[in-house]
């Protein structure tokens, strides 16, 4: 039971509307949990509720703590948070900014310095320390930040009290390219196969069918879906979803399923009178 | 690229660097800002329309081996003592507490246009501090008696804390601080509290004009042993307090939410910063009026150089804000002696073309 993230009719209400209705569901650790849904089905203001920047009724529990009640430092050695946006009002170096992540600091000066430096290496930043952060592009800023949340929540697994550790994600590739999404989500699995937890908000459904063990699918603030991707990728589940029709087939080697949104116009390449 | 080895576990030894880093760089600055202090102090201490030997007589008075024989040396340990000390301590003093409230101010607001000058808490204090001196014989008294010589510092702190209290309220919203509205509202505030202030300019008699006038702007000039007492406790509780707040506020550059995730108490942060930008703000306008830019400039400066890491910066500009205060203060009292350019004139006459500098650069540090 302490190995799991428990939510009980979590609401959130804000400007005095309700944004995320009665979420009742548990995530475990050791597995990647993506979180899908529309442009504001509230898969964000759900992950700040859990992070513990937006107040919400109903229960959540990371193992045994009560996330409404938790303090920061003792929530900061349990999970990091990759926020949907990050700005930086100084100009830090990247190492300054990774640092960031080391508020609560663990080991030494030198094992931490040795920290930044693999998690830069990770996110495929190696090098980069001395670079100033805001002269990266945005998918490189976006690297750094995860860099960031990594070194604050580097072992998977509390080896002291057992307990896993999580990451939160919100769209940790929304700008990045493809050999990154891959580099990223590889480390997302990572962490996962070592006993951490993995929660993601994604929008990328293929990224999602190849890395994600648990599939939550939010809709107007209500959970339409969560379970095994076999249950959740049925085309009539996502195409409700989003609202528009989609279509689930799979890989033939290996079965793993691929979902194609269906234009509503005929593809340029096949139309014959396209030139 | 194979994912092995990115995902690799190794940590090989230390990074094998050449040249420092900046944390080094910045370790060096203080160093050398520390040294400078003392060589400003020291040169301020010995420069006046009496020149002293002020090597000599430090040593003397430290050792016990001053000799007081002749009337010249007697009025040059006056001088020193009475004079020069308190006016150089208490302009280190103020200086530090100006760079050090303006750099907590823009870490808190996460930018660097944000200054009590600028913003209007000194005129919050101002105003806190005129009515005790304007109605501290009067309405007031029963309080002004109470607190004696930290009245008027108090009232000045209380000045700042609402100032600074109201502008958070109003210039953010859902955590994030938009630089507009917190200029705007600063300026409405410090309209209203300059136009309070006048209204108590208008009733008070000439002794207290004077006292207003002299304040107003700004001034060190009042220096004594006092003011350096009563200004002095409140300015090292706040500074004591903003040294805790160093890896607090370098947590902010990511944001409210963000300083969160990574562990930080951001509620208890934010109040006290405000509280203590309140206090040495407070404390620094009651007894040596409103000097403006050096809680912009020196901050700025110190970004450039040494990077914008609070540890770092907040003592180095301690350290420069003391020196460039005690500089300039120097300077008012030699320029035109025997009379003395209020310090606040000449701060603005450097500080004002240095701020519009740092607008006018092409691609400044602060990102517009
Ligand atoms: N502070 C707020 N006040 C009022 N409504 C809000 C607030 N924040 C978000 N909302 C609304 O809540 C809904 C859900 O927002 P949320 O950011 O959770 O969406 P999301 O699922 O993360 O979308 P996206 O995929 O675009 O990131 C949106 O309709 C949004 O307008
Ligand atoms: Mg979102």
């Amino acid at each position: 039971m302490t190995k799991q993230l428990t939510f009980e009719n979590l609401t959130v209400r804000l400007g005095g509307r309700e944004i995320v209705h009665q979420i009742s569901a548990a995530f475990a650790a050791g597995q990647v949990t993506a979180v899908v849904g529309a442009n504001g089905a509230g898969k964000s203001t759900f992950l700040k509720a859990v992070t513990g920047e937006l107040a919400f009724s109903g229960a959540a529990h990371l193992g045994t703590i009560d996330l409404a009640q938790a303090d920061p430092a003792t929530l900061a050695f349990l999970r990091g948070v990759l926020p949907q946006q990050t700005s930086l009002a100084f100009p830090l170096t990247v190492d300054e900014v990774v640092r960031l992540g080391q508020v609560v600091p663990e080991g030494s000066r030198w094992a931490q310095e040795a920290r930044r430096r693999t998690a830069l290496g990770r996110v495929g930043l190696a090098g980069f320390e001395t670079r100033g952060y805001h002269d990266l592009s945005g998918g490189e800023q976006q690297r750094v930040q995860l860099a960031r949340v990594l070194v604050q929540v580097w072992n998977p697994v509390d080896t002291a009290a057992g307990q896993p550790r999580w990451l939160f994600l919100d769209e940790p590739v929304s700008s990045l390219d493809v050999r990154h999404q891959i580099q990223i989500m590889e480390i997302a699995r990572a962490y996962a196969n070592a006993g951490g937890g993995v929660v993601a908000i994604m929008h990328d459904l293929n990224l999602t069918a190849h890395y994600a063990d648990k599939i939550m699918v939010l809709k107007h603030g209500r959970m339409t879906a969560f379970g095994d991707m076999a249950d959740v990728f049925q085309t009539t589940v996502l195409s409700e979803a989003y609202d528009h029709p989609v279509r689930v087939n799979a890989v033939p080697q290996d079965g793993i399923p691929f979902v194609l949104p269906i234009a509503q116009t005929l593809s340029a390449h096949s139309a014959p009178n396209g030139r | 690229m194979s994912t092995d080895d990115t995902l690799s576990l190794d940590s090989d030894g230390p990074a094998t660097r050449t040249g420092w880093t900046r944390d080094q760089a910045a370790g060096a600055a203080i160093g050398g800002l520390a040294i400078a202090l003392v060589g400003v102090a020291l040169f301020s201490l010995a420069t006046g329309p009496i020149q002293l030997p002020v090597f000599d007589m430090l040593l003397g008075l430290l050792t016990g081996t001053y000799s007081l024989d002749d009337p010249a040396a007697i009025r040059d340990r006056i001088v020193l003592l009475d004079i020069r000390l308190p006016r150089v301590l208490l302009g280190g003093l103020i200086g530090a507490a100006l760079a050090v409230t303006g750099a907590v101010l823009q870490g808190l607001f996460r930018n660097p246009l944000a200054d009590p000058g600028l913003v209007g808490v000194s005129a919050g204090a101002g105003l806190g501090a005129a009515s005790f001196i304007v109605l501290g014989s009067s309405t007031l008294a029963p309080i002004a008696n109470l607190l004696g010589i930290y009245a008027v510092p108090l009232a000045a702190f209380f000045g700042g804390l609402a100032t600074t209290w109201l502008l958070y309220k109003n210039g953010t919203r859902g955590g994030i601080t938009s630089i507009a509205t917190l200029l705007l509202a600063g300026i409405a505030l410090g309209a209203l509290a300059g136009a309070a202030t006048g209204l108590l300019v208008y009733i008070a008699d000439d002794q207290q004009l004077r006292d207003l006038n002299f304040w107003g702007l700004g001034s060190l000039a009042g220096a004594s042993w006092d003011k350096l007492m009563a200004a002095g406790p409140i300015i090292a509780c706040a500074f004591v307090t903003v040294f805790f707040l160093t890896r607090g506020l370098n947590g902010l550059m990511l944001g409210e939410a963000a300083a969160q995730h990574i562990g930080i108490r951001v509620q208890r942060l934010k109040n006290l910063a405000i509280l203590s930008v309140a206090a040495a703000t407070g404390a620094s306008v009651a007894v040596s009026g409103g000097i403006g830019f050096v809680g912009i400039v020196v901050p700025h400066l110190l970004r450039l150089t040494i990077g914008p890491d609070h540890r770092y910066l907040l003592p180095a500009c301690a350290l420069l804000g003391a020196s460039l205060l005690i500089l300039a203060d120097t300077v008012s009292r030699t320029l035109v002696a025997p009379a003395e350019l209020p310090i606040g004139i000449l701060t603005a006459f450097a500080g004002a073309p240095f701020f519009l500098w740092i607008l006018l650069r092409k691609k400044g540090p602060v990102g517009f």
